[in-house]
């Protein structure tokens, strides 16, 4: 199972996908905005997440230039947006992404996509199949 | 100067663009502006043609077949201009084209419908949180009593049709502004239509009503966008739900006609509270400008739906009695050649 790096600034909306990943079986770290998130992803070793999970607008440092930072350092590590528009628009980071998905959360889908693109990293330490 | 040459000067001094062709969109003239605007767009040329590189088509289907007003820019690094097509036709039968900076008008229509998109998109987040939360409490049913299933399914049912609705407001507001665009495929109206009247199944059975499906064997695959259809399937059948008492019976269908296909949605409720029916739909085609006041509570979602099978090149109508009422949805097996016009009305 992997280590998500929630970043959202709306507390409901991150509680909801700690509960949903927990029960998944996988482990959350939370950022409660862009800057944050930067940190969380890139700054702190202890962190070490396996995957973003990003929201589009936050404040501080929205989730474009937050992807672009963490991109940048970390270009293997990946990122899907999570947004409340109906497609991506307005930066040119956003092609960075690997992927995203709207809001209302399809959690079928995000688990998947989770599983796609982390899949081939299995945390080290943990027990192989 | 003789008056010909002089008023072809006035017409070349409008900061406005302006084309004028024939019905067969035969570009006959256009001033200094417009060949500044469009280069391509000259005498002789094929109007829908020569503007498809700038824009949609979707967006000139708007334009052209439907008189309404759009935006895009005419060329790469200009300015975003507002297209329109005259409602008066010249003597002889002609047309013409108009295209100004938008700057220079209704920046308070715009900023209202920016305001609208701002707005439905914070409620995103909230429902998310409500739909998420009440999909966590029905994962353990065996933990809550039957009156607090009862409440989270309807808590759960009614956050969906507010996502339902938001979604349409902002498809009104993005539509006005033309930037709705369809995910056009060759596919069938079966999947899309089953989903739409399933996703609504569970709440119309709680309500006794009941649901039918009757749709043809052997429908061809045609031209849509299937998560549209899904939508003005679901629009449909939610509005006969919402607005019926209980006990309403609601058939859905789909069969062959007209080449083409016709979806229908009936009911046995009470008939629609318009008379003629049609104003259900709304009524601020024109100008693509947005009067919230003409809607009602069925309006917002009928109105999508008129808007989305437009869009795909397809027709809506109604018949209603007080012995409940009927709506068809008709789209076109060979949509590249459904171009047909609307004229433009008085903007």
């Amino acid at each position: 199972m992997s280590r998500v790096l929630v970043a959202e600034d709306s507390t409901a909306v991150r509680l909801l996908l700690r509960r949903r990943l927990e029960m998944e079986g996988h482990e959350v770290i939370e950022a409660r905005d862009g800057a944050e998130a930067v940190e969380a992803a890139v700054g702190d070793e202890s962190k070490d997440p396996d995957l973003v999970l990003m929201d589009a607008m936050m404040p501080n440092v929205d989730g474009a230039e937050a992807l672009e930072r963490v991109k940048e350092k970390a270009p293997e590590l990946p990122v899907l947006v999570v947004t409340a528009m109906d497609r991506l628009e307005g930066s040119p980071a956003w092609k960075l992404a690997d992927g995203h998905l709207t809001k209302p959360i399809d959690f079928g889908e995000l688990f998947a996509r989770i599983d796609l693109l982390t899949g081939g990293r299995p945390r080290p330490g943990s027990p192989s199949p | 100067m003789e008056r010909s040459q002089y008023l072809e000067e006035v017409m070349d001094r409008q900061p406005g663009a302006m084309i004028a062709y024939t019905p067969e969109f035969e570009v006959v003239w256009r001033n200094r502006s417009a060949e500044i605007a469009a280069p391509s767009v000259r005498p002789g040329v094929n109007l829908y043609d020569a503007l498809r590189p700038f824009t949609n088509e979707e967006k000139l289907d708007r334009l052209l077949l439907r008189g309404e007003k759009v935006m895009f820019g005419a060329a790469e690094g200009q300015p975003v201009l507002e297209w329109l097509v005259h409602h008066e036709k010249l003597s002889n039968g002609d047309e013409i084209l108009m295209a100004w900076d938008p700057d220079i008008t209704d920046e308070i229509v715009q900023r209202r419908a920016t305001f609208s998109m701002a707005a439905a998109h914070e409620l995103r987040s909230p429902l998310t949180a409500l739909i998420g939360f009440a999909e966590i409490l029905e994962m353990e049913p065996e933990n809550l009593s039957p009156a607090q299933i009862e409440a989270v399914t309807i808590i759960r049912q009614n956050a969906v049709y507010l996502q339902t609705l938001v979604n349409d407001i902002l498809d009104l507001t993005s539509n006005s502004f033309g930037e709705l665009m369809l995910e056009l495929e060759p596919a069938s109206v079966v999947e899309p239509i089953e989903a739409a009247v399933r996703s609504l199944q569970e709440s119309i059975t709680a309500r006794d009503q009941t649901v039918t499906m009757d749709l043809a064997a052997g429908l061809p695959e045609i031209e849509i966008d299937p998560r549209r259809v899904r939508q003005m399937v679901q629009n449909l059948v939610q509005n006969a739900h919402t607005h019926n008492p209980k006990g309403t019976r609601i058939d859905v269908s789909a069969e062959v006609r007209n080449d083409g296909i016709a979806i229908t949605v009936a009911d046995t409720g009470r008939g629609i509270p318009f008379d003629p029916p049609e104003l259900a739909f709304g009524s601020f085609r024109h100008g693509g400008a947005i009067d919230f006041s003409q809607m009602t509570g069925s309006g917002i979602g009928l109105t999508v739906t008129k808007r989305l099978a437009e869009l795909q090149r397809g027709t809506i109508s109604v018949e209603s009695s007080p012995d409940g009422s009927r709506f068809e949805i008709w789209l076109p097996i060979d949509r590249a050649n459904a171009m047909t016009r609307i004229p433009p009305g008085p903007a």
